[in-house]
């Protein structure tokens, strides 16, 4: 019985050290994560005129530690505290501290109005 | 040829009726999914070698079969997805592109291995002879080809990530120690049939060369088949580790079986 090649010892290594890493990452999320709800912050891309009538895009990120399911975004345009149209769009999931991107295509020139874009209901998958 | 088909179908038929598998052909990623299938070709080339169509020890008859190999998946995909009125005459050139060449690759597994595990008894021999004279190296990748394989059926369906989404960190830790020992038991249980060839180092060797090298290996494979699909974009690393461990539990199971299978 021949001693294993240094290379076999070397590949072994690396994969240990891969597999403690991805393992002891892991402990530490689980040791320090508090297991916040999901918490939606939403950025706007950019508003673009599109056949007449207007598209914007997002981003919406999961600042929580716990992902969402189901998780419904509205955008809301309204001047002077009156509603001019509203649009809902949904997600069917968003992770824990995932981004994600979607958009809505309005009647209203935002830009004009008051446009408001957040995250109404989720659910725990 | 016509086991090569047959492996294709045998192999590919539960990702062909998944549908997650037909949306990923219209919507991954266009240079991840031509960065899959030319790193399929040195795949199936080295599987070529091991098991193959014919009983080749010549690289470029290796590579010609490589190339057999994925044409017959691509179009055993394409007969198949058509018959399921999947791929339709009026779809755009690259839905149905995209359709087969994501189904293409493992499709092309099963054509190389429908030789292997079809072929008669006196292949069987020849490729025994062969299976002995497996290097380390030789064995890696067998391991990485089978977790390749069992990796890629179960990583496009939403249960993959839907899976990762519930679990606490605390379950991948565990999923990682019990994915650990399985593959350890395989090893174990290959020793026994008598095909190990490296025995050295005692156990704490064979865990450490055998059971660690390969689960980290599978990991890889995992992450890559993750990021192929697009299932890691946007995602936070904690959470890409979490998916990486989920898939990864097949994925090892799949690697220390094709060591006892192959």
């Amino acid at each position: 019985m021949t001693p294993a090649p240094a290379s076999e010892w070397v590949a072994g290594g690396i994969g240990l050290a891969l597999v403690l890493g991805a393992v002891a990452f892991t402990v530490w999320e689980g040791a320090t994560q508090s297991r916040r709800p999901p918490d939606f912050t939403i950025r706007v891309d950019g508003v673009e005129p599109r056949n007449g009538r207007h598209r914007v895009l997002f981003t919406v990120r999961n600042a929580g530690d716990t992902t969402a399911a189901q998780v419904t975004i509205r955008a809301t345009v309204s001047r002077d505290g009156m509603v001019l149209e509203r649009a809902e769009a949904t997600f069917d999931y968003i992770a824990a501290g995932a981004t994600r991107r979607g958009g809505f295509v309005l009647g209203p020139d935002p830009s004009a109005q008051t446009l408001e874009i957040g995250a109404v209901s989720w659910t725990i998958p | 040829m016509g086991r090569a088909f047959a492996g294709a179908v045998v192999f590919a038929l539960p990702i062909l009726m998944t549908m997650e598998m037909w949306w990923l052909g219209f919507h991954m990623d266009r240079l991840r999914l031509a960065l899959m299938v030319v790193a399929a070709v040195p795949l199936l080339t080295a599987l070529s070698h091991f098991i193959g169509f014919e009983d080749t020890f010549d690289w470029r008859e290796d590579l010609r079969d490589a190339f057999i190999a994925l044409t017959v998946g691509a179009v055993a995909s394409g007969v198949v997805l058509t018959l399921f009125a999947v791929i339709r005459l009026d779809d755009p050139p690259s839905a149905v592109i995209g359709k087969m060449m994501v189904q293409a690759v493992p499709a092309s597994f099963g054509a190389m291995l429908g030789r292997g595990q079809f072929g008669s008894s006196g292949d069987r021999e020849e490729s025994e002879k062969r299976r002995q004279n497996v290097t380390y190296a030789g064995e890696m990748f067998i391991m990485a080809a089978g977790a390749l394989y069992l990796g890629f059926s179960v990583a496009p369906t939403e249960e993959m990530v839907l899976i990762a989404y519930r679990m606490t960190p605390w379950h991948g830790v565990v999923l990682a120690g019990v994915s650990l020992a399985a593959m350890h038991a395989f090893v174990y249980l290959l020793q026994f049939k008598g095909g190990e060839t490296h025995q050295s180092g005692g156990a704490a060797g064979v865990f450490i060369r055998f059971s660690v090298a390969g689960y980290a290996l599978a990991l890889l494979v995992s992450l890559y088949v993750l990021w192929t699909f697009g299932r890691a974009d946007g995602h936070a690393p904690g959470q890409v580790i979490l998916a990486t461990l989920v898939l990864g539990f097949p994925a090892a199971i799949g690697a220390a079986a094709a060591r006892v299978i192959l």
